[in-house]
């Protein structure tokens, strides 16, 4: 192989190697992580869809149990414990602004404060053309009824896997 | 012809000239043969046509990549999510192979092969962001867009392309534009970084297209920063002449050297642009009015201050050169004067802000335009360059034309002065073009 083209197939592995970069953390908290199943929040009806995904929000978005979050500069890492009630659904039981070890019963999902919520990097889900327009009227329909599987990994990073409302799941 | 690139504009004259010399017999058969030869003159109808082909090649390909990723996308649904990914990778693969396959292992069709290349890095763009829709990641689009032209420069400097050291430039400046205002702090020394790494290129392979795209790009994308760390028109007239003591003086050292004097003419138009630009904003009554907020704020002041000492520099290396050419010498003086101004406008106005004599700092701004537009105009008639006139010409009249709109003055006084500003760009069109009619006639 010649100088030339082995500078070729660096630059194609270099190119391989981003590529591979952009799904890993999700491809890991697929692989690894434990299911749990999240409550949606009413995000703005008339703004579902951000551009080909759909905007989510969820009740651990702004949780009840503290208001102590509210008061931490935008930005912030932040780890929420959350525990499941009798029906199955996840919910934030505490949070905290550092990691926290987790009980038996209990799962941590890592976020960021924003101005007036928490983000999981969970509040996207890309739905295919043909699918939007049902999605979006069956989600502005029956907001309060929508679920989300989400995937957490040990270090609290979560990856969004189907989209549940009522019997209706939508995986893509 | 093997160490120096000459441009192709000289090419098509000195064809044209070669055809009168030998029918004047100032040359003969053999002498013009030669000199056809040394400039390879008679390849020139193959090499545009060699051109034309590439861009061809590249829009067809462009054309089939956008089909393909269409098609993936349209069934998206039904296909699995390895299925997805081995696909497009497939695809990414598949035009670097082929291309580089036919470009510079059997080089069967060069062209052809160069334009799957490029190919391959646009669907390495688009597969960024159909892994982010595959595995519903919704990051910041810059992120993706400076992920693009990492693997673009890299692909550019591996295959010694300029298409695709060009996609990196274009896709970074867009992800810088569209990031700026989330990482302040990072992106201040952003576009030097990018220029560093972009101008190597560049310089590298000696490509024009390249060192004037990344260094516009990098200009820009430091006045763009400086605009969005505080806003509002300042910030404009701050950034833009240190930018233009940079780049002019980079080209005067440029111009000068045997290696890269290629560099010389777009590094100094580039600068002449920045201070036009800084000039131009700094001679607004409004500027002066928006300079208390400026204060408030210091994020400006690193890439400023980062930019004014790299162009000091250039102009220190290149001050001696200068000197010694007298073609130089007018119109290098003539933009650094007018830099001055503008840096002098710019630094008096806190000093005078709350007082009646600001005005002289508006004042200062706008003979900086003129000053630059009186050398622009001197420099056409003593280059005979058509273009470096009307550049002058068209830049005072539009300094003109914003101070009358800018101040309310009465109706009939407007009507004067651009009916006298009319004619005086009339006159001075002919005067230039008979001009440069007794002074070149047989070029015309």
């Amino acid at each position: 192989m010649s100088n030339r083209t082995l500078w070729f197939v660096i630059a194609l592995g270099a190119q391989l190697l981003i590529l591979a970069a952009v799904p890993a953390q999700k491809i890991h908290i697929r692989a690894t992580g434990k299911t749990i199943l999240l409550k949606t929040a009413p995000v703005d009806p008339y703004s579902i869809m951000s551009g080909y995904y759909v905007r989510l929000g969820y009740e651990i978005s702004n949780p009840k149990v503290s208001d102590e979050w509210k008061k931490w500069p935008a930005g912030k890492h932040v780890w929420v414990m959350l525990k499941a009630d009798p029906n199955g659904i996840w919910d934030a039981v505490s949070v905290h602004d550092r990691q926290p070890s987790v009980p038996n019963d209990g799962v941590i999902i890592k976020g960021k404060t924003s101005r007036w919520r928490i983000e999981y990097g969970i509040e996207s889900y890309f739905i295919p053309e043909d699918a939007r327009d049902k999605v979006t009227q069956d989600l502005r329909r029956n907001l309060k009824e929508a679920k989300a599987e989400v995937k957490v990994d040990s270090a609290g990073n979560a990856a969004i896997t189907k989209l549940i409302i009522q019997d209706r799941v939508y995986a893509y | 012809m093997a160490n120096r690139k000459i441009s192709n504009q000289f090419r098509e004259l000195l064809k044209q000239e070669l055809q009168i010399w030998q029918t004047d017999s100032i040359i003969s058969a053999e002498q013009s043969s030669s000199l056809s030869q040394k400039y390879r003159l008679d390849q020139m109808q193959k090499e545009s046509t060699h051109l034309l082909l590439f861009v061809i090649y590249i829009i067809g390909a462009v054309l089939v990549g956008a089909g393909v990723i269409s098609f993936v996308a349209a069934n998206w649904e039904n296909i699995p999510a390895a299925a997805k990914v081995a696909m497009i990778v497939a695809f990414m693969l598949a035009c670097h192979f082929i291309g580089y396959y036919l470009w510079r292992i059997s080089a069967i069709s060069p062209r052809l092969g160069h334009a799957l290349v490029v190919l391959g890095t646009l669907v390495f763009g688009a597969n960024i962001g159909l892994m982010a829709q595959i595995f519903h990641i919704k990051s910041n689009f810059y992120n993706g867009l400076f992920a693009w032209a990492i693997g673009a420069i890299i692909m550019a400097y591996a295959v010694k392309s300029v298409p695709n050291a060009i996609i990196a430039i274009l896709v970074w400046f867009i992800g810088f534009c569209s990031g700026v205002d989330d990482h302040e702090r990072i992106f201040a020394f952003l576009p030097f970084v990018a220029a560093a790494i972009f101008l190597l290129f560049a310089y590298l392979n000696r490509s024009v297209p390249a060192f004037s795209l990344s260094s516009l790009a990098a200009g820009f994308a430091t006045v763009i920063y400086v605009w969005h760390s505080v806003g509002g028109l300042a910030s404009y007239g701050i950034v833009a002449p240190g930018l233009a003591l940079l780049f002019f003086g980079w080209g005067l050292v440029s111009a000068r050297t045997t290696k890269f004097h290629i560099f010389g003419s777009p590094a100094m138009i580039i600068g002449t642009i920045f201070i036009a630009f800084g000039a131009y904003i700094s001679s607004f009554k409004q500027y002066r009015l928006e300079f208390p907020e400026l204060l408030k704020e210091r994020l400006w002041l690193a890439p400023t201050i980062t930019a004014y000492l790299l162009g000091i520099a250039a102009w220190l290396a290149a001050i001696k050169q200068v000197l010694s050419d007298t073609n130089a010498k007018w119109i290098t003086a003539g933009l650094f004067v007018s830099s001055v101004l503008v840096v002098a406008s710019v630094l008096m106005t806190p000093v005078f802000m709350d007082s009646p004599d600001s005005f002289w700092c508006t004042v200062c701004a706008n003979v900086a335009c003129f000053i630059l537009a009186a050398t622009l105009v001197a420099n056409g008639f003593s280059s005979l360059d058509r273009q470096i006139f009307w550049a002058g010409v068209m830049f005072i009249a539009l300094v003109i034309t914003s101070r009358f709109l800018e101040y309310e003055t009465g109706l009939l006084i407007k009507a004067a002065v651009f009916i006298a500003c009319g004619i005086c760009l009339i006159l001075a069109g002919v005067g230039f073009e008979n001009y440069l009619k007794q002074r070149r006639p047989a070029n015309e």
